[in-house]
C-alpha cells in the first residue's frame, strides 16, 4: 500500500509539471500586454517601462519560466501583482472556506444522492425512479448561479428566513484558526458564531450540492441496477431477508465503487469548480481569488492557484484510489501497478 | 411500504437538517454596525501604494489629507491644514496645521509627522520608501512631481517648494491617495503597512477579512468630533444582484457601485434612496486630427452634430447620463455650463461635410474596446454600433473594429495609430488640468491623447492656466480651453455617465462626492 502510495506521488510530477507548462504559456499568449493591461488607461510610457523591468516581462520567455518553475518547486509563487501578498498566504487564506463549502455539499449529496439512487434502482420505471431522474436531469441542468439566485430570493429576500450572502453577519468576531468557519467556532467553544456560520452557509451549500446529488444518485442507480440483478440478490430475496438488509448491506456494498470514484471526481471539481457559488454567495474561497486574479491579470496568482488546484485534484485521485482498497477488499493495489 | 417511507424519510433528513440549523439559530444580536456594499476588495490601505476605488472607499474613512474637498465638490478646503498660501510664483506652498490632531495610534500629527510622510514619497533612500515593493500602483509622481524639497518650518508649519508651478498639486493634495499615515505605524509595520492603516480620520481600522470585509471603528477623539457612527463595514459582494437584495434585506445600508441596470429596481423602491449625479468623467471618441480627412476641423465638426447624443442617453443608457457640452463635466470647478456643445443635427453636419469636400461622406475605421467602462457602463461595441449607425445617415460610413481591453490599449496608444477610437476619461484629482491637460496637451500624445490633438496656442493657454496660482484667473483661463477644445472638436464628445450610490432611507448624511470616496463620513447617521 504504502509503496503505492510513493510511486503514485512520483507519477504527480509529469502531470504538474505538464500543467505549470500550460498555466504558463497559455497566462503569455493571451492577447494584450500584461503591463498595460494591469496599469489601464492611467499607464504612461514611464510607468509602463517600469513595471515591465519590475516584472520581468523584457527577459525571454524561457528564462521567465525558469524563473517561475524553479522557486514554485519549493512553492514559491511570488508576489501577487494585486494583493501585495505572497501568492501562498493568499491561497492559505481562500482555501479553507472552498475545502468548507466542497465537503458541506459533497456530505448532503451523498445523504440524498445514495438513498434517491438506490431507491430508484430498487423500483426501476416506477414512479420514484421516473421522477428521481427527471430531478436528476433538472439538477445537472440548472445553471447555478440560477438556483442561487433563486434560493436567496424565496428563502433569504421573500421569507426572510437566512442570511443570503458572506459566511458570518457583520460584526460577529470569530478567532481564525483553520480558516474553516465551522470549525473554528467550535474550537473555541463560539456558538454564537457556530450558529451563525451555519445559517449563512445552508443557501450555498445546497446551492453547490445540487450538481453533485445528481451525478451520485444516477451513479448509485445504474450500479444498484447492475447488482440488483445478481444471484446471490436472488438468493437473497428467495432465503427471506427484507429490503433494507438487501439493498443496503448486500447489494450496495458491491455498488459502491463506481460511487466513490464519482464521488472523488466530484470533491476535485468542486473544488475547483466552486468558483460561480462563491461569487453568488460572496464567500472569499479560492474560486473568487482566481475570477479576481484573471480579471486583474494577476499572473502569479493565477499560476499559484492552479498549481495549487491541480496538485489537489491529483491528491484527492489518490485517496480515491486507496479508498477502492478500503470499500471492497476484493481490491489489492499492489497487484494492480503489476497489471 | 413503510421500509420505504422510512427511506425517503432519510433521503429528506440532510436537507431539513441543514435548514434547521438555519431556522433556529440565535438570531438576535448586538447593534447593528453600518454596513457599506463594495463590488470587489480593497488591495491595500497604504494610499500611496494603491489607486483602485475599493481602496480608496475604505481609506477615505481611515484618513485625512492636509486640503479636502469641500462636501458634494472638487473645490479644495482646510483639511489637516487650517490655512495655506501660495507664493507669487506659484512654487512655494506653506501649510498651517490645526493644532493638537492626533493619529489613531497617539501620535501627534504635527510637521515632524508631514514631513515624514513627505520623505517616504519623495525619498529613496528613505528605508520605507513608498515603491520598494515592486508593482506598485501610486500616485505619487502624478501628485509631487516638480517637487524639490520640503521642510518643517516649525511644529505647525510646513514649507514644500517646487521647481515649476503647478496649480493642480492642491487639488491632487486632496485626493483620498494623499491621506496622511502616521509615521509610527509605518515604521512599525514597514512593508506590512497596508495592512495595517493608521490615520487621523474619523474611524480607525481594525480587521480585513481578505475578499470578504473590512471592519472600521469610530474614532472617539476625532478632531472635528465624534463620529455619529459606532462601526463602519465594507463587505464585499460580487454580484450586483446580490447587492440589491441584500439593500432591500436591509443587512447592508449603502451600495457604493450600482450597476445600471439595478437601478430601476432600485428607484421603484420606497425604502431606497438614490444619490445620482453626472460622474467626474467624460466619454466620447477620439478623432485622429493628424489624419485626412479628419485634418479639418469641419469634418470634426461635422461628426460631432451627426451624432444624436441625447437619443443614445435617453435609449441606450437609459437616462443615466447626460451629453457633453464642455470637454470638463458638471461636477467639476470651472466646468462652464453657457458652453453651447453640439446639438443633434444632421443637415448641418452634411453641409459641413459637403463644405470641406465630402459631400457624399467617406469611409473610416473606429476602434471599439468590449467591455463596460466607469465612464461608459454600456461597453465600447455597443456605443460604436450606435456612432455607426448615426454616421451612417450624414454618409459616413464606419467599419468597426474590436480589440480586446489590452491589446485595445497597446493599439490605440501608439503615435502611428491613425483611425478613430472610443475613449474616455475618469478624472483623478478633481483639477480642470486632469481633463484638458491630460487629454489633449500636446505633450500626452500618445498615450492620453489619442486625438493627437497639437495646437500651440491651446498649449500655452492649458500652460499658463496650470502655472496660475490664483483660483479667479485659474477660472478664466479654463473657461477659455473650454471653448477652444469644443470649437476644434478633436473628440466626438458624447456623455458624462451618471454617478450612481444607493442607500436605505435610513441613512442621513451621506454627500456623493464626485471622486466617489465616502469622504465626510462622521457626519454619516442611521435611524
Amino acid at each position: 500500500m504504502l509503496n503505492f502510495i510513493v510511486r503514485r506521488l512520483f507519477h504527480a510530477i509529469p502531470v504538474l509539471l505538464g500543467v505549470s507548462l500550460i498555466v504558463f504559456f497559455g497566462m503569455h499568449v493571451i492577447p494584450g500586454d500584461v503591463a498595460q493591461m494591469i496599469l489601464g488607461d492611467k499607464a504612461t510610457p514611464q510607468t509602463l517601462a517600469h513595471l515591465r523591468e519590475q516584472l520581468g516581462l523584457n527577459q525571454s520567455i524561457l528564462v521567465q519560466y525558469w524563473e517561475f518553475i524553479s522557486h514554485a518547486v519549493i512553492g514559491d509563487f511570488g508576489t501577487s501583482l494585486r494583493t501585495q501578498n505572497p501568492v501562498w498566504q493568499d491561497i492559505w487564506i481562500a482555501f479553507p472556506v472552498t475545502v468548507q463549502l466542497s465537503i458541506l455539499s459533497l456530505l448532503v449529496a451523498l445523504a440524498v444522492g445514495i438513498p434517491i439512487g438506490v431507491r430508484a434502482a430498487v423500483k426501476q420505471n416506477g414512479w420514484f425512479d421516473n421522477l428521481a431522474m427527471v430531478g436528476v436531469l433538472v439538477g445537472i441542468s440548472m445553471p447555478v448561479f440560477w438556483i442561487g439566485l433563486i434560493l436567496m430570493m424565496l428563502v433569504g429576500v421573500r421569507w426572510d428566513l437566512l442570511p443570503i450572502s458572506g459566511l458570518l453577519s457583520d460584526g460577529l468576531a470569530l478567532r481564525r484558526i483553520t480558516g474553516m468557519t465551522v470549525v473554528d467556532s467550535l474550537l473555541t467553544h463560539n456558538m454564537e458564531a457556530f450558529w451563525d456560520t451555519g445559517r449563512h452557509l445552508v443557501l450555498s451549500t445546497l446551492t453547490l450540492a445540487t450538481i453533485p446529488t445528481a451525478v451520485i444518485a444516477r451513479i448509485t442507480r445504474m450500479a444498484m441496477l447492475d447488482v440488483l440483478q445478481q444471484d446471490y440478490i436472488r438468493t437473497a430475496w428467495a432465503k427471506g431477508l427484507r429490503y433494507y438488509p438487501i439493498t443496503y448491506y448486500h447489494a450496495l456494498k458491491n455498488a459502491l465503487i463506481p460511487v466513490v470514484t464519482v464521488t472523488g471526481l466530484q470533491f476535485g471539481a468542486l473544488l475547483g469548480g466552486a468558483i460561480l457559488t462563491e461569487t453568488v454567495f460572496g464567500l472569499p474561497g479560492l474560486g473568487r481569488l482566481a475570477v479576481n486574479s484573471i480579471l486583474y491579470r494577476d499572473y502569479p496568482e493565477v499560476q499559484g492557484i492552479v498549481m495549487m488546484s491541480s496538485a489537489v485534484f491529483v491528491l484527492v485521485n489518490l485517496v480515491v484510489d486507496v479508498l477502492y482498497a478500503v470499500v471492497d477488499p476484493r481490491i489489492r493495489l499492489d497487484r494492480e501497478i503489476e497489471a | 411500504m413503510t421500509r420505504n417511507r422510512i427511506l425517503s424519510t432519510l433521503a429528506v433528513l440532510p436537507v431539513a437538517l441543514t435548514l434547521s440549523i438555519g431556522l433556529h439559530g440565535p438570531a438576535a444580536r448586538a447593534a447593528a454596525p453600518f454596513v457599506i456594499a463594495i463590488s470587489a476588495d480593497n488591495t491595500g490601505l497604504d494610499p500611496m501604494t494603491v489607486m483602485n476605488n475599493e481602496s480608496g472607499f475604505v481609506m477615505a474613512a481611515i484618513y485625512n489629507c492636509l486640503v479636502e474637498y469641500k462636501p458634494g465638490s472638487t473645490e479644495v478646503g482646510p483639511g489637516l491644514a487650517d490655512t495655506w498660501e501660495v507664493s507669487k510664483d506659484g512654487l512655494t506652498y506653506t501649510f498651517h496645521l490645526h493644532p493638537g490632531v492626533k493619529f489613531h495610534d497617539g501620535t501627534p500629527c504635527n510637521a515632524d509627522a508631514i514631513v515624514a510622510w513627505l520623505d517616504r514619497q519623495l525619498n529613496k533612500s528613505n528605508p520605507n520608501y513608498y515603491a520598494n515593493k515592486p508593482g506598485v500602483d501610486s500616485y505619487v509622481d502624478f501628485t509631487f512631481h516638480g517637487v524639490d524639497s520640503y521642510k518643517k518650518v516649525d511644529d505647525r508649519t510646513v514649507r514644500i517648494h517646487m521647481t515649476k508651478p503647478n496649480a493642480e498639486f492642491l487639488n491632487s493634495l486632496a485626493m483620498v491617495w494623499t491621506g496622511v499615515t502616521s509615521p509610527a505605524a509605518v515604521a512599525k509595520w514597514g512593508p506590512d503597512y497596508y495592512k495595517h492603516p493608521v490615520g487621523t480620520g474619523p474611524f480607525k481600522f481594525v480587521e480585513w477579512g481578505p475578499n470578504d470585509h473590512v471592519t472600521l471603528e469610530a474614532n472617539t477623539a476625532f478632531w472635528r468630533g465624534k463620529p455619529k457612527l459606532d462601526k463602519l463595514i465594507y463587505r464585499v459582494i460580487p454580484e450586483s444582484a446580490v447587492r440589491v437584495m441584500e439593500l432591500t434585506k436591509g443587512t447592508v445600508d449603502v451600495l457604493a457601485d450600482v450597476s445600471p441596470a439595478d437601478s430601476k429596481i432600485l428607484m421603484e423602491n420606497k425604502n431606497v434612496h438614490m444619490l445620482a449625479e453626472p460622474g467626474l468623467m467624460v466619454n466620447g471618441v477620439a478623432l485622429p486630427t493628424n489624419t485626412k480627412p479628419f485634418n479639418d476641423v469641419r469634418v470634426r465638426q461635422a461628426l460631432n452634430y451627426a451624432v444624436d447624443k441625447e437619443s443614445l442617453n435617453k435609449y441606450l443608457y437609459k437616462g443615466l447620463a447626460t451629453t457633453m457640452n464642455s470637454p470638463l463635466p458638471p461636477t467639476q470647478w470651472g466646468y462652464d455650463k453657457t458652453q453651447p456643445g453640439y446639438p443633434y443635427n444632421p443637415e448641418k453636419a452634411k453641409q459641413l461635410l459637403a463644405e470641406a469636400g465630402y459631400p457624399n461622406g467617406f469611409n473610416a475605421t473606429l476602434y471599439v474596446y468590449p467591455n463596460p467602462r466607469g465612464y461608459n457602463p454600456v461597453g465600447g461595441a455597443t456605443l460604436g454600433q450606435a456612432i455607426q449607425a448615426d454616421l451612417k445617415k450624414v454618409g459616413v460610413n464606419l467599419t468597426l473594429q474590436q480589440l480586446e481591453w489590452g491589446a485595445y490599449l497597446a493599439k490605440v496608444r501608439t503615435r502611428e495609430f491613425s483611425d478613430m477610437c472610443l475613449t474616455g476619461w475618469s478624472g483623478d484629482n478633481g483639477d480642470p488640468d486632469n481633463f484638458v491637460g491630460a487629454l489633449w496637451e500636446s505633450s500626452q500624445i500618445p498615450s492620453g491623447n489619442m486625438a493627437h490633438y497639437s495646437n500651440p496656442a491651446f498649449d500655452a493657454l492649458v500652460a499658463k492656466a496650470v502655472a496660475e496660482p490664483n483660483y479667479k484667473t485659474r477660472l478664466a483661463l479654463y473657461k477659455e480651453t473650454q471653448k477652444m477644445l469644443m470649437n476644434d472638436a478633436p473628440w466626438i464628445f458624447v456623455n458624462y455617465a451618471t454617478n450612481l450610490r444607493a442607500s436605505s432611507t435610513k441613512v442621513h448624511g451621506m454627500v456623493l462626492n464626485p471622486t466617489s470616496m465616502f469622504f465626510d463620513m462622521d457626519k454619516v447617521s442611521k435611524d
